[in-house]
């Protein structure tokens, strides 16, 4: 059943380890070729003029240059899951059933249950393969993106390296292969196998994600420019300058607010704007989730997604041992 | 005899369309059994439902004393099956095929298979895509064959086949059934075919098993009793009417029984078996319309 498996979905399987080859391959070379671009054109390193930044912006830009459209490579992390659910789920049994060719193998001597999990878990096991190669690239994600600077979230990533993607391509290729063999259309399978995974990302990434773990909460300097001050590289969840009662305040009564500055500082009162609001109660509430709980958060992405790719399977599973062929 | 197939009271229902109405059959080994019966009697379901691919809604159905979806595993391993379309891998080899057959069964005879598929000069690595017709309805057979098993059931195994291609499967079938080989149970449209190579005769109408026998005994026991128009139901059969056909002049009816030629200007003589079987179909459909 095994060999069968593999003879039966030879092209799109060896379709994938090419893909996954070539893009391996070239997140390796790429990634290494802008890490030293950018180290050698010093961007990260660029001390603004007394004026300007303009040198620094140009120092970017060429930087750009030199690595063209390479950052394009980074789709093909976020796409590989999508695309494997979507050209090797869908028609795994939706091709098949939909041919009549399924009851040549229902009508050998083999239980529904070995062939539809021989089935999926072969193809399963090439896809958690080749997905574990490429969870492997998130610091050519960096390099390609030239986060190196550091200002931004450690959570940039989070989609794109690491246990998730895992966890995306298995749910991506079971999900597939579940409303493929409900469906009895591969094409079907196809469709609605990406729109159904798609939604899931989008679902988990903006409703669940965020509160993985409870959020934490900090209050920093109303005045302050950028959120993260107070808790580098971290996920923020909302920012909001909150009065004293932590009710979110307007630009207009802080302008009011702002009315009695002038008078302070010539009391003697604190001449930085921020810390003056702040002795009223004005400040800015920062919600995030901290650098650190970035591999947890991981890890329970990949938890939940490879939980949906067992179900999914189990579905799967028992609607071909159940239903008529 | 051995009981190959048993069913009684067998009914599936697709939604809210019955494709058996509580079908009871028994039918023995050693032999060739075509089933028969206009589209949508239910050939394709009994089949279906004897080889485990569907359940049934209600009803009892045994193949070699197994049930089909409790023990599929072990009687799948017993019986071969082609299915309508004779569905096969259009990307395999012929080799590939049987090596299909190969892996998945137990009693797997692959020397058996090769030598099939050699006598009919496939070769192993040409693609079933590249076959005509003839030759995939060979390579399914020999997938089914393969296994040595002691039912083979056909669901319409000449069915879009070339006249040629057609006589040399059938032929193929009665060879294979003579040398000590399966019980076959085949679906058949093709009365002509089924005359040719069937030794039981089963037709199927409705969902329901209209009448079950020997070919033999059909012939024998059937007569064709032509008449002037006016004798219509006055002339005393000694059997069942199964049908009546009244033409301008002269009336036809297919009795089970025997009848007498009377001075009147009837004429008995035997029923053909494609005349049994028209006249079992013509009539049920005179009781549906009714």
């Amino acid at each position: 059943m095994i060999w069968l498996t593999l003879r039966q979905h030879r092209a799109p399987l060896i379709a994938m380890l090419i893909t996954t080859a070539a893009l391996a391959i070239g997140l390796a070379v790429m990634g290494a070729y802008a890490a030293a671009q950018r180290a050698a054109l010093g961007v990260d390193t660029c001390v603004p003029l007394p004026n300007t930044n303009a040198n620094c912006v140009d120092l970017s830009v060429e930087w750009q240059r030199r690595i063209g459209p390479a950052p394009f490579l980074l789709a093909g992390l976020v796409l590989g899951p999508a695309l494997a659910a979507s050209f090797i789920g869908g028609p795994l049994f939706g091709a098949e059933i939909e041919l009549g060719v399924h009851r040549l193998a229902l009508t050998q001597a083999i239980s529904r249950v070995r062939w539809s999990l021989t089935k999926i878990g072969v193809v399963l096991a090439i896809v958690f393969a080749c997905a574990i190669v490429l969870a492997q690239f998130g610091w050519a994600a960096i390099a390609l993106n030239g986060l190196g600077g550091g200002i931004r979230s450690a959570f940039d990533t989070f989609e794109m390296e690491g246990p998730p993607v895992v966890g995306y391509a298995l749910f991506g290729l079971t999900v597939g292969a579940l409303l493929g063999a409900l469906s009895r259309r591969a094409l079907t399978g196809m469709f609605l196998g990406l729109l159904v995974f798609a939604a899931a990302r989008v679902l988990v990434a903006t409703d669940l994600r965020p509160s993985y773990e409870p959020p934490l909460v900090a209050y920093q300097n109303a005045m302050s420019s950028s959120p993260t001050d107070v808790a580098p590289k971290a996920w923020v969840l909302s920012s909001a300058t909150v009065d004293a009662a932590d009710r979110p305040i307007d630009y207009r009564a802080i302008d009011q607010l702002m009315r009695g500055f002038g008078p302070s500082v010539n009391a003697g009162g604190p001449r930085d704007m921020g810390e003056y609001l702040a002795i009223l109660g004005v400040r800015q509430r920062v919600v995030y989730q901290p650098a650190e709980r970035y591999a947890k958060f991981q890890w329970i992405e990949f938890g939940l997604f490879t939980g949906l790719a067992a179900g999914c399977t189990l579905l799967t599973v028992g609607l071909i041992r159940r239903r008529d062929a | 005899m051995n009981v190959v197939l048993e069913t009684s009271g067998l009914t599936k229902r697709y939604g809210r369309t019955e494709a058996l109405r509580g079908c009871d059959l028994s039918l023995t080994g050693g032999k060739v059994t075509g089933l028969v019966g206009p589209n949508g009697a239910g050939k394709t379901t009994l089949l279906q439902i004897a080889v485990g691919l569907h359940r049934p809604t209600s009803g009892r159905i045994r193949v070699l004393e197994l049930d089909p979806s409790r023990d599929a595993v072990s009687l799948l391993s017993r019986i071969g099956f082609v299915a309508q379309d004779r569905p096969l891998h259009l990307g395999f080899t012929v080799g590939e095929t049987l090596e299909i057959g190969r892996r998945l069964n137990p009693r797997w005879d692959h020397a058996y298979a090769l030598a099939r598929v050699k006598h009919f000069g496939l070769p192993l690595d040409r693609h079933v895509r590249s076959l005509s017709a003839g030759q995939r309805a060979q390579v399914a057979l020999t997938l089914a064959l393969g296994k040595r098993p002691e039912v083979l059931l056909l669901d319409e195994p000449v069915a879009n086949l070339d006249p040629v291609a057609r006589l040399e499967l059938l032929e193929e079938l009665m060879g294979v059934v003579a040398e000590d080989g399966p019980s076959v149970i085949l679906s058949s449209n093709v009365l002509a075919d089924v005359e040719r190579i069937c030794e039981h005769v089963v037709i199927l109408v409705g969902g329901r098993v209209r009448i079950s026998g020997d070919t033999d005994d059909l012939v024998r026991s059937h007569v064709l009793v032509s008449g002037p128009r006016r004798a219509a139901g006055e002339h005393v059969d000694n059997g069942e009417v199964i049908e009546v056909r009244q033409a301008e002049r002269q009336t036809t009816r297919l009795l089970r029984g025997t009848a007498a030629p009377s001075d009147d200007g009837t004429v008995v003589r035997p029923a053909t078996l494609e005349e049994i079987v028209v006249g079992y179909l013509r009539s049920e459909q005179e009781e549906v319309r009714s």
